[in-house]
């Protein structure tokens, strides 16, 4: 039963911890025009507040351009994790999608399906996202979310497919046939309600893959384009001054690895909770 | 004469026969009929093509077997009529109880939604006329105070409860026959008496036919007026259950009946 895996989840004290820190930055993205001390943009003084060190009016410190990193970083995790989230429910509706098509369909269409998820898994996907973005040229947010969303619904076609495929031969599905219940009221009634988890788990880590490849563009120079902050670029902002401007460097990347350990936490503790249903059941 | 409800004609099911292998036979031009709110039985030891017969009536034959002959059913030619149409009958007006109740619900999905289920399959609209339905239904067939365990998962049920719950879905829409595949072989002795006497008095308050599929004479002959008895793919006795008891003609018959023959004699 469904509910017993949030259970057991609210009750797992590395999942809570996980959780507060991707709601804590949610929550600052969603707020940062509101939360942000300053305007990420603006250069108030680019001699005299250039490289400031981390102090009370600039927790942060400023980067060489005098521009606040504290509200950089606020506003870039508005663009980072924005990007990251529409990426990565692009990526895990795809993956569902084309993965149960591929299941409940069978014959061909799973041909297709397969196939296709065999030739690109092998294709290494930053590679790929950075060699389109160069063909296209610099692109807007809305197209990087396509892009890596775009390119990332392959695990989780795989994880739905071989679900399904699993729960298409118990007995129970026969049962629900047998009482003339449709194929996809089945899909829809039944098996999505028992991959929910497995999504869950997908969504998470689909979260922890797209948070680097959105900041890996961003940094190369060929994701969100300055004057527009996002983690990446920020960091990009910091290479040139790594030995002088620490927190040009350690805040980014701490933003950087907070988001993505605390979804790969989620991501272990969610399938902790599932195994700990299955026994169950 | 009346028309029979279910009428089965040469009914060939085949396992394999692709690529160019000799098909493997499962049922053998199986032939019988089942009247309008009558009880039959189909007797055979496992292996005999039961559960092939029961899944090829409903269309539900893995993809790996093929059903040939003619199964009219209502009217309706049940071999070659469209997925719809087969599908908007399977529930409605031919139903089926599965053996083991664990594994033929949900695991994951509270019983009184399963049932709601059934009717929101074939039509209803409103989720909560339908909850209403479906914890009426398993009142009826006995699931003690149905409106708090509507609301209990499966394995949170006993086994007479689960049966009690699948037969709730079978006949929540009043269907006009009943194929009940092992009904009570998952169950306790005195559970299973409990679940063959509601199956009849349900069976009787509704007029439905039942088609009774099981390898247990004792529970056969309590139950069927006709007994069918398969073999090997083959009808090889289509008799009075009383003339099946005394005077079994076929060796295969004849062996189930003498291992059951003290209890039958004694009940």
């Amino acid at each position: 039963m469904a509910a017993n895996t949030w259970h057991r989840l609210r009750d797992d004290r590395g999942a809570r911890i996980a959780a507060g820190v991707l709601a804590t930055a949610a929550i600052a993205a969603t707020f940062a025009p509101w939360i942000a001390p300053y305007d990420p943009t603006l250069q108030p003084d680019p001699v005299g507040l250039r490289l400031v060190s981390p102090s009370w009016q600039h927790p942060f410190g400023t980067d060489p351009f005098s521009r606040d990193v504290l509200s950089r970083i606020l506003h870039g995790a508005r663009v980072s994790l924005g990007v990251a989230a529409g990426a990565m429910l692009l990526s895990v509706t795809l993956g569902a999608a084309l993965g149960a098509l591929a299941a409940v369909v069978g014959g061909w269409v799973d041909g297709v399906v397969s196939g296709l998820v065999d030739v690109l898994i092998a294709m290494p996907r930053l590679l790929v996202v950075i060699a389109l973005v160069a063909t296209f040229g610099t692109l807007s947010p809305w197209w990087l979310v396509a892009l890596i969303g775009g390119s990332g619904w392959l695990t989780t076609a795989r994880i739905v497919r071989a679900e399904f495929r699993d729960h298409l031969q118990r007995e129970y599905v026969l049962a629900a046939r047998a009482l003339g219940a449709s194929r996809w009221r089945i899909v829809w009634h039944h098996l999505l309600p028992a991959v929910a988890p497995q999504l869950a788990v997908a969504a998470a880590l689909a979260l922890a893959a797209v948070i680097p490849l959105e900041a890996a563009l961003s940094f190369v120079g060929l994701g969100v384009q300055p004057p527009l902050p996002s983690w990446g670029n920020i960091l990009l902002d910091g290479t040139d001054y790594l030995t002088t401007a620490w927190w040009l460097v350690v805040f980014p990347v701490a933003a950087v690895s907070l988001t993505v350990g605390s979804a790969l936490v989620m991501a272990d503790r969610l399938r902790v909770a599932i195994a700990g249903e299955e026994r169950d059941l | 004469m009346n028309p029979a409800l279910l009428s089965v004609e040469h009914l060939q099911v085949d396992a394999g026969g692709a690529r160019g292998a000799a098909p493997k036979p499962i049922l053998r031009g199986v032939t019988f009929a089942v009247q309008p709110g009558e009880t039959v039985g189909v007797l055979g030891a496992s292996g005999s093509g039961k559960t092939s017969l029961a899944l090829a009536l409903l269309g539900l034959l893995p993809p790996a077997l093929t059903a040939r002959g003619r199964v009219l059913f209502e009217g309706h030619e049940l071999l070659t009529a469209s997925r719809g149409a087969r599908r908007a009958l399977r529930g409605r007006r031919l139903s089926i109880v599965f053996q083991e109740p664990l594994t033929a619900l949900n695991p994951r999905m509270r019983v009184g939604a399963q049932v709601a289920e059934m009717a929101r399959a074939h039509g209803e609209r409103d989720a909560r006329r339908a909850m209403r339905g479906a914890v009426d239904m398993l009142g009826r067939v006995g699931l003690p105070e149905a409106d708090v365990r509507a609301w209990r998962y499966p394995h949170e049920l006993s086994g007479g409860e689960r049966q009690r719950v699948l037969l709730a879905m079978a006949l929540l829409l009043d269907p006009a026959l009943l194929i009940a595949d092992e009904p009570t072989s998952a169950l306790d002795v005195t559970v299973q008496a409990q679940v063959l006497e509601l199956l009849h008095a349900l069976q009787r308050e509704r007029g439905m036919a039942l088609l009774l599929v099981s390898h247990d004479l004792g529970v056969i002959a309590t139950s069927c007026a006709r007994t069918v008895v398969l073999h090997d793919g083959l009808v090889v006795e289509d008799v009075p259950t009383r003339q099946l008891l005394t005077a079994p003609e076929h060796p295969q018959a004849q062996a189930l009946v003498d291992a059951v023959r003290p209890a039958v004699r004694s009940a």
